[in-house]
């Protein structure tokens, strides 16, 4: 028997075996072997193995190698003595850290000295984190501290591991070291001494540790004297993450320090800036560490917690003092009083409690070694009882803040009150009201009396409803106490954005001083104009209206027309234009606004900027960018030397002037720009705050414009990532960054990858918008186009006929977008070689935009070029010259556009062996659209590759001819 | 640093030429790339979504080669070489580094994750593709089976579609092959 039968033979036996009963298996083997003990035994043995539920090759190859690559807790193979990390030899492993292991190396150029190598674990996004490092290193450099120990150098290996070189610290950490050598009370502080110098001496050189602990405090013995090295400066903010309740996976015992030693404001959820207070936060818990043998946070049941639940704890469990963590009553008594203060000062969950420096807490801990008075104190009265009430962190005031706000408020407006009298009086219930209702009612609370529980939730929205509430009965018959305390309490709930409570206030206010006041009171006109902003933050601007207009009118009669309320009014009006998307009004009125407010209130003044920026604003919706640089340019230099340039109103606009400088063409000046802004928030604002992200977003977008693909990516990718997580999917942030994501991918080129991304969104708007909604329409289009470059050509057109039909329906036959849709088509066509389908596709749009746009606009000329264009393609060259050449004696067009007619007239002439015409031409219009190409990153190469493909057919031809002409010519 | 398509293609063409040294500078570049794609494909977040590997391996496969350069006869042909490659990079990257004795470069490190990934029964490489090569000798049919499904990553409908037989010749196949090979392995790990 053949090998190949005995196979086949085997084979049928296997299955046949595998379609019985396993009883039964044994039998019909015997029967079916006869006598061929080899062949049974082949058979069995494979039976044997056969093992239906295992998933042996069932998890494809690649995705075994993904998810082994991306397993978070990847614990790679330890690097063997011997070998390699770029200069550094490795020696051997002296220990595993949170974040990696550590082995002592031997570094042989630039210099010759045995270092530690701290190898990172995977997961980190290098590229990153390398650039963040190189950043502080500079900084780094410069300090110079016996007790600091240095980090050298970081790199990544070629596969991507991250890697730090630092001063190699043979020591034990510090709480480990006093255990073991018995170190009591005194001699315990004493060594916390110069660990707070070095952590001073480093914030004095601007480095800001972020990650201290025990294990980042190692001691050895220097001439027999304990010396502590602090370790791992730099690294923790090189590594930096968001930090998100989602990503304390890397927090516990791994990237961001340990949650016991971590400050409440590092713990705090978003948006907080850290400065050199955290890390006396985590001296402090260090302190306490040492005195007690306890973490201030209790470790019992941290492990099991949820996350939040973790950085709540950190935020708000306040813990005892140290010396009710002592059993030794002897100890206890020595640490009570004094040293509790000053650990527990050092502990404030409110920063602005704690030592505002380290040196302040070293001093302090001096003066407790000498015996002198520490500046720490007992909290104070007044201080406890804030306490009490600020359970909630935030960056609204307490409410004595608001009750002083709202008084302020009220002396404004009633100082246009008409007679002094009235408004003495009014503004004497007002106070009478808030201080006895309002404030008694907060102060009650802050007062936290033994038998009361304080009330945890009171904040300003609280208050003000309270006080709202209370409003109704008590004013009875002083109508006009009750409209000035409606109306402030409605202004503050519009600086709140809560619009619907601020119209109910407003608009009774606005009845009550009608009534008592009339029509034409400053006082009632007030109120309207509040209850207009009102409407346009609702995007109601078809009631802000008339509103406005009756404000606007009545204030230009009773104060005049350059009255600062007038002007007020007056923007207010551009702002309902602008509501209305009538852009073009609202430039108008801005510009008008901007120009009286210079007048009256002079140039620097807040509000005059506050016009001049929004006309920028609305300059730039109407393309006109020059003008949007020049706006912004000028707001910007006058808020710099009025502001300053790290005033929040200095970075709007020199965000605001790097949007302009993008859209006109200067995105390498725009990045720059951008990049302080970044830097800036990211600092005061936080990682995670919208401002900041939006300001990566426009990075992305920037950097898109000059062509660095790659750079946009990271910058969207970083952006993404946290607006998906902390603003959600739906927030217009995340919608527009993930849109120029998938674009700057299209036009890297990866257009697969690209069409996934535009189908998700495809798919994401579909779902929230429905069908037919605009924006799923638009989705669907820059899906089709991806499609088509990716070269699913099929699936493009199908889709490109869903969108048009349903444009049509929605938006009709002739909307623009519509149109625009046809032409996407119509080049999908184009490009798919389907020219009789692309020339019926163009003519028709052609026609329509002829009809609707007019004959000379710049898209009709578009189409006619398009249809010329595939008539040349067909060959059709005497129809397409009349055609091109119409369109080259309408109206100009920029470089890109008339290059490329000339050189479709160039072919056409060409055809016509017009050569002395052509050639020049072709010449002409190739090198113009090659210049093009090198300028502008968005242009279409496949039209550079057909003007040139048409230049190099002329030579061609011209070649042929001149050799069929003249075979002795002289070459 | 993104490598252009045309690197790519031009160390592709050369390591099927017979130059070694190609791939070892191809690899880092499919490592990186499996890497990114592999970051974005199984972030946390998305763990739930089902991996769709197939479209992984189109993936780094378009990535690899200018598509538009290579003639692909048909569907069939351009899966079987993506399985093929895929195959030729995972396992010759892994006799490489057999050879290779102690220490080297870190950048072995993070490749040896995937020689002993735990969670799933990952089979030693090189003995599988010597199993493999074995059993190919014998059955071809099998062998491309196994090729397309585990290193190609398709589902047993499309690797019937590729090599125009019915979905329940792939299963018998399947199985078998599978039995197949895992005594192949428990033999070879006896010996």
């Amino acid at each position: 028997m053949s090998e190949a039968a005995r196979w086949s033979q085997i084979e049928r036996l296997y299955h046949a075996a595998l379609e019985r009963h396993p009883d039964e298996r044994t039998v019909f083997l015997d029967q079916a072997c006869a006598q061929d003990e080899a062949l049974r035994r082949e058979v069995e043995s494979l039976l044997a193995h056969d093992r239906p539920d295992s998933d042996f090759l069932d998890h494809p190859a690649i995705e075994v190698a993904a998810h082994a690559l991306t397993a978070r807790e990847i614990e790679p193979a330890a690097l063997e003595p011997g070998s390699r990390i770029g200069p550094y030899r490795i020696l051997e492993r002296i220990g595993r850290g949170g974040m990696g292991m550590v082995y002592r190396a031997e570094q042989q150029v630039p210099v010759r000295r045995t270092v530690a190598l701290k190898m990172i674990k995977t997961g980190m996004d290098s590229e990153n984190v390398i650039i963040r490092f190189k950043a502080e290193r500079q900084a780094l450099a410069l300090m110079d501290h016996p007790n600091i120990a240095r980090v050298f150098d970081a790199g990544a290996t070629p596969s991507g591991r991250l890697y730090f070189v630092m001063e190699l610290v043979d020591g034990l950490p510090v709480t480990e070291y006093c255990q073991t050598h018995g170190l009591g009370l005194r001699e315990r502080l004493a060594l916390f001494i110069p660990i707070c110098q070095a952590i001073q001496h480093a914030h004095q050189k601007g480095i800001i540790h972020r990650d201290i602990k025990p294990s980042n405090v190692l001691v050895t013995a220097y001439d027999g004297n304990p010396a502590p090295k602090v370790i791992d400066f730099g690294i923790a903010k090189a590594m930096q993450e968001p930090l998100t309740e989602r990503s304390m996976h890397t927090l516990a015992g791994a990237v961001m320090g340990t949650p016991e030693y971590m400050s409440p404001e590092q713990a705090a959820s978003f948006g907080e800036d850290i400065d050199t207070r955290s890390d006396v936060y985590s001296l402090g818990t260090v302190l306490y560490q040492l005195i007690t043998g306890f973490t201030p946070l209790q470790a019992t049941g941290l492990a099991q917690a949820s996350d939040a639940e973790i950085l709540r704890r950190i935020r708000e469990e306040v813990s005892p003092p140290p010396s009710a963590r002592l059993r030794d009553p002897k100890l206890a008594r020595m640490v009570r009083g004094d040293l509790d203060w000053v650990v527990m000062k050092a502990l404030e969950k409110d920063r602005a409690r704690r030592y505002a420096t380290v040196s302040a807490l070293s001093d302090d801990m001096e003066n407790y070694l000498a015996g002198a008075p520490v500046a720490a104190g007992p909290p104070s009265a007044t201080y406890r009882l804030m306490k009490l009430a600020r359970r909630h962190r935030g960056p609204v005031a307490t409410v004595a803040v608001i009750a002083a706000l709202l008084v302020a408020a009220v002396e404004v407006s009633t100082r246009q009150a008409i007679l002094a009298r009235r408004a003495q009086q009014e503004s004497a219930a007002v106070s009478s009201f808030l201080q006895n209702d309002l404030l008694a009612q907060a102060s009650a609370n802050i007062q936290a009396s033994s038998s009361e529980r304080p009330d945890p939730d009171l904040k300003v929205r609280t208050a003000l409803d309270r006080a709202a509430s209370q409003i109704g009965g008590k004013f009875a018959g002083q109508p006009l106490v009750e409209a000035s305390i409606r109306h402030t309490i409605g202004a503050t709930y519009l600086d709140l954005g809560l619009f619907t409570e601020a119209q109910r206030q407003l608009e009774r206010a606005i009845q009550l001083r009608r009534q008592a006041l009339g029509e034409r009171d400053p006082a009632t006109l007030q109120s309207q104009n509040l209850l207009v902003s009102v409407y346009i933050g609702q995007g109601k601007p078809s009631l802000a209206e008339p509103l406005g207009r009756q404000v606007l009118d009545m204030r230009r009669q009773v104060l005049g027309e350059r009255h600062p309320d007038t002007l007020t009014s007056l923007h207010n009006m551009a702002a309902i234009e602008r509501a209305f998307a009538r852009d073009a009004q609202a430039e108008a009125l801005y510009a008008q606004v901007a120009e009286l407010r210079r007048q009256v209130l002079g140039p620097q003044h807040p509000d005059t900027l506050k016009s001049l920026t929004n006309l920028a604003y609305v300059s730039m919706l109407l393309e006109e960018y020059p003008q949007a640089v020049e706006i912004n340019s000028r707001v910007l230099e006058i808020r710099r030397s009025v502001l300053g340039d790290e005033h929040p109103e200095t970075m709007q606009s020199r965000y605001a002037l790097a949007l302009a400088l993008m859209n006109n063409g200067q995105a390498d000046r725009a990045e720059d720009m951008l990049r302080g802004v970044l830097e800036w928030r990211r600092r005061v604002l936080g990682v995670s705050h919208v401002d900041t992200l939006n300001v990566l977003n426009a990075l992305g977008m920037a950097s898109h414009y000059q062509g660095k693909y790659a750079q946009a990516e990271d910058f969207l990718n970083e952006c993404l990532d946290v607006a998906g997580k902390v603003l959600g999917d739906r927030h217009p942030t995340t919608t527009a960054c993930r849109l120029n994501r998938a674009e700057v991918l299209q036009d890297a080129g990866r257009y697969e990858v690209a069409s996934r991304e535009f189908r998700e969104i495809s798919d994401l708007n579909r779902l929230w918008f429905g069908d037919e909604n605009p924006d799923t329409l638009r989705s669907e289009s820059n899906l089709a186009i991806a499609l088509g470059l990716a070269g699913h050509y099929i699936e493009a057109r199908t889709l490109f006929n869903q969108v048009i039909a349903l444009r049509q329906r929605v938006l009709g036959p002739k909307n623009p977008k519509t149109l625009s849709s046809m032409d996407s088509a119509a080049n999908l066509d184009r490009r798919m070689g389907r020219y009789p389908e692309a020339e019926r596709a163009f003519r028709e749009v052609a026609v329509l935009r002829r009809e609707v746009l007019g004959p000379k606009h710049p898209n009709t000329l578009s189409s006619l070029t398009s249809l010329a264009a595939v008539l040349v393609e067909q060959g059709r060259y005497q129809e397409a010259e009349p055609m091109v050449q119409e369109v080259l004696d309408g109206p100009a067009a920029d470089r890109w556009s008339r290059a490329l007619r000339q050189s479709l007239l160039g072919a056409c002439l060409a055809a016509q062996k017009r050569f002395a015409e052509a050639e020049p031409l072709l010449q002409a219009s190739y090198g113009e659209l090659r210049q093009e190409q090198d300028r502008r990153p968005f242009v279409d190469r496949l039209e550079v590759e057909r003007a040139h493909r048409r230049l190099l057919a002329l030579q061609r031809t011209q070649t042929n001819s001149a050799a069929s002409l003249s075979p002795n010519h002289d070459r | 640093m993104e490598s252009s398509p045309v690197d790519i293609t031009r160390l592709l063409s050369a390591w099927s030429g017979g130059d070694k040294e190609a791939l070892d500078e191809l690899v880092p570049v499919v490592n990186r790339e499996l890497r990114r794609l592999a970051r974005r494909h199984l972030r946390p977040e998305r763990s739930e979504l089902a991996l769709q590997t197939t479209e992984l391996v189109n993936e780094v496969y378009l990535r690899l080669v200018d598509c538009s350069r290579v003639r692909w006869q048909d569907r069939a042909h351009f899966f079987a070489i993506s399985a093929r490659l895929m195959r030729r990079i995972l396992v010759d990257f892994a006799r490489s580094r057999r050879a290779a004795k102690r220490g080297g470069e870190a950048l072995r490190v993070t490749f040896d994750k995937v020689l002993e990934a735990p969670e799933t029964c990952a089979p030693e490489w090189v003995a599988l593709d010597d199993a493999l090569r074995a059993l190919e000798t014998l059955d071809p049919r099998k062998g491309r089976i196994v090729e397309l499904r585990f290193f190609g990553g398709l589902d047993v409908k499309e690797t019937a579609e590729v090599l125009s037989v019915s979905t329940d010749t792939i299963l018998r196949d399947w199985r078998f092959a599978k039995s197949w090979l895992r005594r192949e392995l428990t033999r070879g790990q006896e010996a």
